[in-house]
């Protein structure tokens, strides 16, 4: 289990009172908490808790692709993200602020292309430059052996586990400080997941990561620490030992404990 | 900044459709008002007179050629079309159905003089001939047949869609209840299909309506209101079509006006398919889910 | 419900129906393959290669149809260069940038109707507006203008479907990968889409090769070579519809009649095997 050690940490992502609606309905009650620099930042809970709607908040996603509406503040650096106007910016956020979502969704290119397509839009052009940027990535998600010299099959054509990998790897491919997951692992095979976790953990250094989990297991191997979120509403956030060990509140150990789920 | 202006451009390319819809209606009403105005729509709409050159415009005699020809394009195209619907869609194995699907379409494709040249090479002769038959071939039957073919692919592809959209659990809780595959096409799948197919024979009434160089080609086109269906018709779309080359002044404008009636009477069919249609929409949000009752007509 | 006289068994009286219904059915299949085996019996036997690249001579009774070929290119060609664009970002404006509303209602209504406009009406409307009011005279722009009107809809509707069918993830992870929304429609989602709208494409140039009523009207009747998108022309379809209705020559009319029909089923089974390959990539 890794623990936070107590020592004092920027803060990469501060919430403050953040409120999620869709069409008038809560999905997430105010809720307030710090993500830390450098750190893997776990949210668990059961369905319906509020947990993709909030994690696809910091990228500002669920504002315009699901229709939400969101009250309070998100400061990313301590710049307020959810002020955010016009496609410039909103492209400049995301390449900062990636994500893997639950389903592996490869676009349907080669392995390369995959991996390029951030880049090239970001305004990389020279073959060298995104050769390295492409064997980099994948490197970081333990993938460059297996596919090196496969680069040019359809990323379509891969296996669950290398296609959710391929997927972290072109998003570690824009170099972003945040990189949002949301349940990766949840149809992998448990190798694929060693993996990602493992890349995870190697890359915390320069990457603050904030994980979605259905797996409290998963949470307790990687996470420095973890938030509970119950029925849209935040239960408690800290250091996952203590979350796991001895939760301040009644209901985060009963859901740790299985007694519902 | 440049997002803005592109959406800005799929819009005003969104709206085209509409905005030429309205600049034909405009020019169209346009050539043909004055003369609608200044002989009043009677003459038009009620005289049996067609003859220009004396400035008598009555259209009686090409309404009436249209609608008989269109009528009998129905007798002929429906129970077709229904039938090759019902096999698509209910009978046909699927390896029948890769081949006859695109066959059929295929039918949609071919050219309205190529259908007027197979009446006027076969059709035509063969009635003139046919004992039973005769008088010159040329003749609103001719011109019915060859446009009962030519909907065919109207009627046939929206039905097989309306054929196709009625619930599954219909068909299974007919087939539970013991009825036969016949028993449930006839008594659950048509009358569940029924506006949409209503619409189909709605939007291929249309089609004959406005079809113009297959009928002139078959169907005679002298100017009297037929006694029978061997004698010659002519339909509003010949009308114009035919004089329109060596047109002028207040006739040209006269056959714009034919056009003006014609539009409308298009425009109005085209609601009556798109009511049909919203009625299906309505009732299948009225009954509810279909699943969870089955009640077998 | 229709009953048949209860003399027959239900199991009886459905095989007597299914048998008339596939009869029925053979039957109309059946007058399909008849016109195509009638046209292309008489009329390839005149079709040659020199019929195709010779000019027509004496109102077409003696030589080729190679003006009439091209002069259905130039129009067909002038009618798709324009439509295409119009109609493909309208299909992007509804597929990708609004929800149904009141303004959908009004951009679908328009389509709708005007793909149910007849022929007729498109031709007198691009000769009162075209030909007449903006002068361009009987030319090629006049009827490949008009041609674009009339297959608008279809490149409207093929477009959009063939939008939609392309999955929403598609644009959700260009868009997190720091792509604009425009950015993501050109760079994803419509070369996914791309065969669905060639599809759309054909079928317009096939309704085009086919159209007669509305290009007779705008394009004129001029046998002679076009030079210039002002330039009068005849296309095929009004050619062979003046060699018969004007009784120049039989065989001449047999054999243009057989290199439309020709056109036309290359054009369609182009089409059909494109939708194929599209929907097999989406199953």
């Amino acid at each position: 289990m890794s623990g936070d050690s107590g020592t004092y940490a920027l803060v990469k992502i501060a919430a403050r009172d953040v409120e999620i609606r869709y069409r008038g309905k809560v999905a997430l009650k105010p809720a307030t908490f710090d993500i830390r620099t450098s750190t893997i930042h776990s949210i668990i809970g059961p369905a319906g808790s509020g947990k993709t709607s909030f994690l696809r908040s910091l990228n500002l996603m669920s504002i315009e692709l699901d229709g939400a509406a969101i009250k309070g503040s998100i400061k990313v650096d301590e710049e307020e993200i959810l002020t955010i106007r016009g496609a410039e910016k909103l492209a400049k956020l995301r390449r900062r602020i990636g994500i893997v979502f639950a389903t592996p969704q490869p676009l349907p290119r080669s392995i390369y292309e995959n991996i390029a397509f951030g880049p090239r839009i970001a305004g990389t052009k020279k073959k060298a430059d995104l050769d390295a940027l492409v064997e980099e990535s994948l490197r970081s998600a333990h993938m460059w052996d297996e596919v090196k010299d496969r680069l040019d099959l359809m990323g379509t054509s891969l296996s669950g586990g290398q296609q959710q990998r391929l997927c972290l790897a072109r998003t570690l491919a824009l170099k972003p400080d945040i990189v949002l997951l949301d349940e990766p692992c949840s149809a992998l095979d448990p190798i694929s997941t060693y993996k990602i976790e493992q890349s995870m953990q190697e890359l915390k250094g320069n990457v603050t990561f904030v994980l979605v989990t259905n797996n409290t297991k998963q949470a307790a191997r990687v996470a420095d620490r973890t938030a509970f979120f119950l029925m849209g509403e935040l239960v408690e956030d800290g250091p996952t030992s203590k979350i796991f060990t001895r939760p301040n509140d009644q209901r985060t150990g009963d859901y740790i404990e299985g007694r519902f789920g | 900044m440049k997002d803005r202006i592109i959406e800005k451009a799929l819009l005003l390319a969104a709206l085209s459709a509409v905005g030429i819809l309205a600049l034909i209606t405009i020019f169209i009403f346009r050539e043909g008002l004055p003369v609608v105005f200044s002989k009043g729509p009677g003459e038009f709409l009620t005289g049996t007179v067609w003859q220009p050159s004396h400035g008598h415009y009555g259209l009686v005699p090409m309404i009436v050629g249209s609608a008989i020809v269109t009528f009998g394009a129905l007798i002929i195209g429906v129970p077709l079309g229904l039938a090759c619907a019902v096999v698509l869609a209910e009978m046909a194995p699927p390896r029948a159905r890769k081949i006859l699907k695109p066959t059929i379409e295929l039918l949609a494709g071919i050219p309205s003089v190529v259908y007027g040249f197979i009446g006027m090479m076969i059709l035509v002769p063969w009635i003139r001939n046919n004992p039973a038959l005769g008088g010159t071939g040329s003749s609103a039957l001719a011109a019915s047949i060859i446009l009962g073919i030519m909907i065919l692919p109207t009627i046939i592809g929206i039905s097989i869609d309306a054929i196709e959209a009625v619930p599954r659990s219909y068909r299974e809780g007919s087939r539970a209840l013991g009825a036969t595959e016949w028993q449930t096409i006839t008594g659950v799948i048509l009358p569940a299909a029924r506006s949409g197919i209503v619409a189909g024979v709605i939007l291929g009434m249309g089609r004959a309506v406005g079809e113009t160089m297959a009928v002139i080609m078959v169907a005679g086109n002298s100017v009297q209101i037929p006694d029978s269906i061997l004698k010659p018709v002519r339909t509003l779309t010949a009308n114009i079509a035919l004089e329109m080359s060596y047109a002028s002044g207040q006739h040209e404008q006269a056959l714009f006006a034919t056009a003006i009636v014609l539009f409308i009477i298009i425009m109005i069919l085209n609601s009556l398919a798109g009511l049909a249609r919203r009625k299906k929409k309505r009732k299948r949000k009225l009954k509810g889910d279909p699943a969870s009752g089955v009640e077998v007509a | 419900m229709i009953s048949l006289p209860r003399i027959l068994h239900p199991r009886h009286a459905q095989v007597v129906a299914k048998a008339v219904l596939w009869a029925m059915t053979l039957a109309t299949v059946g007058v399909l393959f008849y016109i195509i085996y009638f046209v292309l019996r008489r009329g390839l036997g005149h079709v040659g290669w020199d019929f195709l690249t010779e000019m027509p001579r004496r109102s077409g009774s003696v030589g080729g149809i190679f003006s009439t070929i091209v002069g259905t290119l130039y129009v067909t060609g002038v009618g798709v260069i324009v439509a295409t664009p119009i109609g493909l970002g309208a299909a992007i404006y509804l597929a990708e940038y609004t929800r149904e509303g009141r303004l959908t209602r009004i951009v679908r209504f328009g389509a709708e109707s005007l793909a149910n406009v007849p022929s007729i009406i498109f031709g007198l409307f691009g000769f009162a507006f075209f030909v007449t009011y903006l002068r361009f005279g009987w030319s090629i722009l006049s009827g490949g203008l008009t041609l674009a009107f009339m297959i608008l809809p279809t490149i409207i509707r093929t477009s959009e479907e063939a939008l939609r069918a392309v999955p929403a993830s598609y644009r959700e992870v260009a868009l997190s990968l720091g792509a604009s929304k425009w950015q993501a429609i050109v760079r994803v989602v419509m070369p996914a889409a791309a065969p669905g709208i060639l599809t759309g494409i054909i079928l317009g140039v096939g309704r085009s090769v086919s159209e007669t009523a509305a290009v007779i009207f705008t394009s004129g009747v001029s046998l002679k070579m076009p030079h210039s998108l002002f330039d009068s022309t005849r296309t095929m379809s009004v050619h062979f519809y003046t060699l018969t209705m004007e009784s120049i020559s039989e065989p001449k009319a047999y054999a243009t009649a057989a290199v439309l029909v020709i056109t036309i089923l290359l054009i369609n089974v182009a089409a059909y095997a494109l939708m194929n390959r599209f929907t097999r990539k989406f199953r």
